[in-house]
């Protein structure tokens, strides 16, 4: 008779473990402390008596807008200030990022939802839903189509992985100077997104209403537009506004390139070394950041209450 | 309620629809947008030719002819740069982590949860004093995550100059935000039966948090570090457009170069990482749910 | 103890006043909603009532602070009727996790992660007595239902009580087994000499197996008597009523 001391021993070397997991754990931990520590060796050189009296200087000087500089602190010229950079930069920038946003979303909006359709892997089967048995569907069709899907979703993962920043850098070389380059990249960008969210969602549907409908005679296209789609909708919908406000977010750095938003003017600020404007401007951008993402929160509860 | 969606057109879908587009016209109209300035300008589409010419034969080496003496083999300055953009989004992501977690924890309702039988009054009190310290936090970590990371890295620029520092916090500070919003939802939308049976053990709130609330929370959490974490890539990536060593700094000198062969082994080198790191983060996935 | 209370909004319990004596084992019967759980829970100090007192050894619930509650409750083992186990979690800690109430902080995180040669004798002796021991190092999330039950009862059983409290621990698993469970519970239960009040949908079972049957019906005590004097009729109205309510 094995002591209990032994078969708790024994119990415990035959435990389902994952080595993968295991190793996959050690990788991310050395990582992060490798790079926490690079961090903190390249932090001991910004703590020198030079780096430092820039910082203050910044801190202080810089950073305060121009008029208080000299004269010291005043509520109204404080306010005139405020008021001036509103009118002659800020209000422009801000409104050109909501609507370069906004056209982006709609343009990603609309890209992503064939793409969507197209990449999920329940509708790409010669016989949708009803696959009986996956034995006799594995011919010449079945795998053009699954190839297809493939390639839909690879496609949706290469406009994703390409930041919009760099895509709107490329586009400005060839489009030249207007809102189109950012719009196309913040689209381009977010339809590989939106489409791959709208995959999962279609491949994560109820079946029964397909099932039932396909039964009833409906083609794949027809399945698709008229059943998937509407069943898909109010999930695309949350993920859309989602988007939407880390649009307005990309969109209001996607300026510094040159173009149209406020990210224009932040650069602008920055070359001519007008710190005060620079940050100024920088917190109107976080308003309206703000503004969006109330905005998506608001339109992504009543989506849900809705539904 | 499903029925509205799925059913005629003329219902709130529609509605949904007509909306968005009335906003898009209202846009368009706006910003002045004009379809004409699709076209490209005179010089841009011989530089498009030129660039896509270069897609299907990314450099192994460098392409210019007037390389100096010293230089790296290309390859290796290539590697040493995807090196120094996963260096930046780590130690980012190592630095948000924790921040996000603290302050995730404290913003979510499971951490002020208050015990249903004790005294009401008391209850009442606490769920007072919870209401506010979580409505400050709201607003506090939504602040963090409105100003864009390459906003915060100009910021810093500005004041501190170039290092690693600069890049590392101004990736941090917004990701600490984002990671704590998210955190605290998940916190909030997981399922609370096994905090329910650690109270009747009797345990503390602390205690009921951590191995209650937390674990039933903790894989959907683990997914979204590793989500922030490609998206920390990107982000790096770019910082090298504002001078620091990462993969964006050495693609915009080959693109203005005009060495488009060079571009391309940067963006596909790029895009194998993110490759990458989707096909390593499917695979923990189905691990850890299988 | 003695209880009479009422549940929030549509009082979900009415006039119940029970009084248990240590060491007793109790059925309590009675279709859904009848207000089973909600007893259990209130007797357990996991639910508040909006009128009328729980008393356990004497002491009120009322006039307990958090640190008297948390301490009452960790001499109360509750199974619950979906088990609530960490299901990311090995089922040595799900049981270990028994103890959580009775130590510091850092003890219970140091239980959790490093457990102690002793606990996890205890933990598989436990399981062992349901039968279950080759399962220790399982994650909880592999088990099937009846297994996941037991793991709750161990998880109960850990704590040391003084009582155990079942919310239907039978309900999900096939008779021939929850006979099995039943039956070892009693035992145990005597043989720690601890209270045991158990929720049952199966009425054979709590007529074969306890001594003392108490029905539930729409928030209300119908019977609470010793088995022995307890009748089929007596069943059968408990639940045909339940039945009639529903076309009037």
């Amino acid at each position: 008779m094995t002591s209990r001391k032994d078969e708790i021993a024994r119990l415990h070397s035959a435990r389902p473990r994952s080595y993968f997991m295991r190793t996959s754990l050690v990788a991310f931990a050395l990582l992060g402390a490798g790079a926490w520590l690079w961090t903190v060796v390249g932090a001991v050189d910004l703590l020198g008596a030079h780096r430092l009296a820039n910082v203050s200087r910044f801190l202080v000087h810089d950073a305060a807008p121009y008029p208080l500089r000299e004269s010291g602190f005043s509520w109204q010229a404080l306010r005139a200030w405020i008021a001036m950079m509103w009118e002659t930069q800020a209000a422009e920038g801000a409104a050109a990022t909501l609507w370069i946003s906004v056209i982006a979303i709609l343009i990603a909006g609309s890209a992503a939802l064939p793409l969507a359709l197209a990449g999920a892997r329940v509708l790409a089967v010669p016989d949708p839903f009803l696959a009986s048995n996956a034995g006799d569907q594995r011919g010449l069709e079945w795998t053009l189509r699954r190839t297809f899907a493939l390639l839909v979703r690879q496609l949706s993962v290469a406009m994703r992985a390409i930041p919009e920043y760099v895509l709107a850098f490329l586009l400005l070389a060839i489009l030249g100077s207007n809102a189109w380059a950012a719009i196309l990249a913040l689209a381009l960008h977010n339809a590989g997104i939106l489409g791959r969210l709208g995959t999962e969602t279609v491949e994560n549907l109820d079946a029964r209403p397909l099932r039932a409908l396909r039964l009833a005679g409906a083609d794949r296209g027809a399945l698709a537009l008229w059943v998937a789609l509407p069943l898909a909708f109010p999930r695309f919908l949350l993920y859309f506004f989602y988007r939407f406000e880390t649009c307005v977010r990309e969109a209001t750095v996607l300026g510094i390139l040159g173009i149209a938003s406020l990210g224009a003017s932040v650069q602008e600020a920055r070359a001519r070394q007008r710190y005060d404007e620079m940050l100024f401007l920088i917190l109107v951008g976080g308003a309206i950041v703000l503004l969006a993402d109330l905005v998506s929160q608001l339109a992504r509860t009543w989506i849900r209450r809705e539904t | 309620m499903r029925e509205r969606w799925t059913g005629v057109p003329g219902g709130r879908r529609t509605g949904v629809l007509a909306a968005l587009a009335l906003v898009g016209i209202v846009a368009w109209v706006q910003l002045g947008l004009a379809p004409s300035s699709l076209v490209p300008r005179p010089g841009g589409v011989q530089i498009a030719r030129n660039f896509f010419a270069g897609a299907l034969s990314p450099a192994l080496d460098y392409q210019a002819g007037d390389v100096p003496a010293g230089a790296p083999p290309f390859l290796l300055r290539l590697l040493s740069a995807l090196w120094s953009t996963i260096l930046y989004a780590a130690a980012a992501v190592a630095l948000a982590l924790p921040a996000g977690l603290l302050l995730g924890f404290l913003a979510s309702s499971s951490w002020w949860a208050v015990d249903p039988v004790c005294g009401s009054r008391r209850r009442a009190r606490r769920s007072a004093l919870a209401g506010t310290a979580q409505a400050l936090l709201r607003v506090f970590i939504a602040a963090l995550r409105s100003v864009h990371e390459l906003l915060w890295a100009v910021v810093f620029l500005a004041a501190m100059g170039l290092s690693p520092v600069t890049g590392v916090l101004a990736l941090a500070i917004p990701y600490s935000g984002t990671f704590a919003k998210v955190f605290s939802e998940m916190l909030d939308e997981a399922p609370t039966d096994s905090a329910r049976a650690l109270r009747g053990v009797g345990a503390a709130p602390a205690t009921i948090f951590l191995w209650g609330n937390l674990p039933r929370a903790l894989p959907d959490m683990a997914a979204y570090v590793f989500y922030r974490f490609e998206c920390a890539i990107r982000a790096s990536a770019v910082l090298g457009f504002f001078g620091f060593p990462t993969i964006g700094y050495f693609l915009r000198a080959s693109f203005e170069d005009t060495q488009y062969r060079e571009v391309w082994s940067y963006l596909y080198a790029l895009l194998a990482l993110v490759l990458l790191l989707e096909v390593w983060s499917s695979a923990l996935r189905r691990r850890f749910v299988a | 103890m003695v209880v009479d209370n009422r549940g929030e909004r549509k009082p979900i319990l009415q006039g119940v006043d029970i009084a248990v004596r240590p060491g007793e084992c109790l059925a309590l019967v009675g279709p859904s909603g009848a207000g089973k759980t909600t007893l259990l829970r209130a007797l357990a100090a996991g639910q508040g009532t909006t009128a009328g007192t729980i008393a356990v050894d004497g002491r009120e619930l009322d006039s307990l602070n958090s640190h008297g509650l948390r301490a009452l409750r960790t001499q109360l083992g509750f199974v619950h009727q979906d088990h609530c186990l960490i299901p990311s979690l090995r089922v040595s800690h799900n049981v270990l996790a028994g103890k959580l109430g009775q130590r510091s902080l850092l003890a219970g995180a140091r239980s959790m992660v490093f457990p102690r040669r002793a606990d996890l004798e205890q933990a598989h002796a436990l399981l062992d007595d349901l039968g279950i021991a080759d399962k220790l190092f399982q994650r909880a999330d592999r088990l099937s239902g009846g297994e996941a039950q037991r793991v709750a009862l161990a998880r109960a059983l850990f704590q040391e009580p003084r009582a155990i409290l079942a919310d239907e621990p039978v309900a999900a698993v096939d008779p021939a087994r929850g006979r099995d469970l039943i039956e070892r519970m009693l035992e145990l239960a005597r043989r720690r000499g601890l209270t045991l009040i158990v929720s049952l949908h199966d009425v054979d079972m709590a007529r074969s197996f306890f001594p003392r049957c108490v029905g539930l019906r729409a928030g209300r005590v119908v019977f609470d008597r010793p088995t022995g004097e307890l009748d089929d009729a007596d069943f059968t109205e408990l639940y045909e009523l339940e039945r009639g309510s529903i076309g009037a």
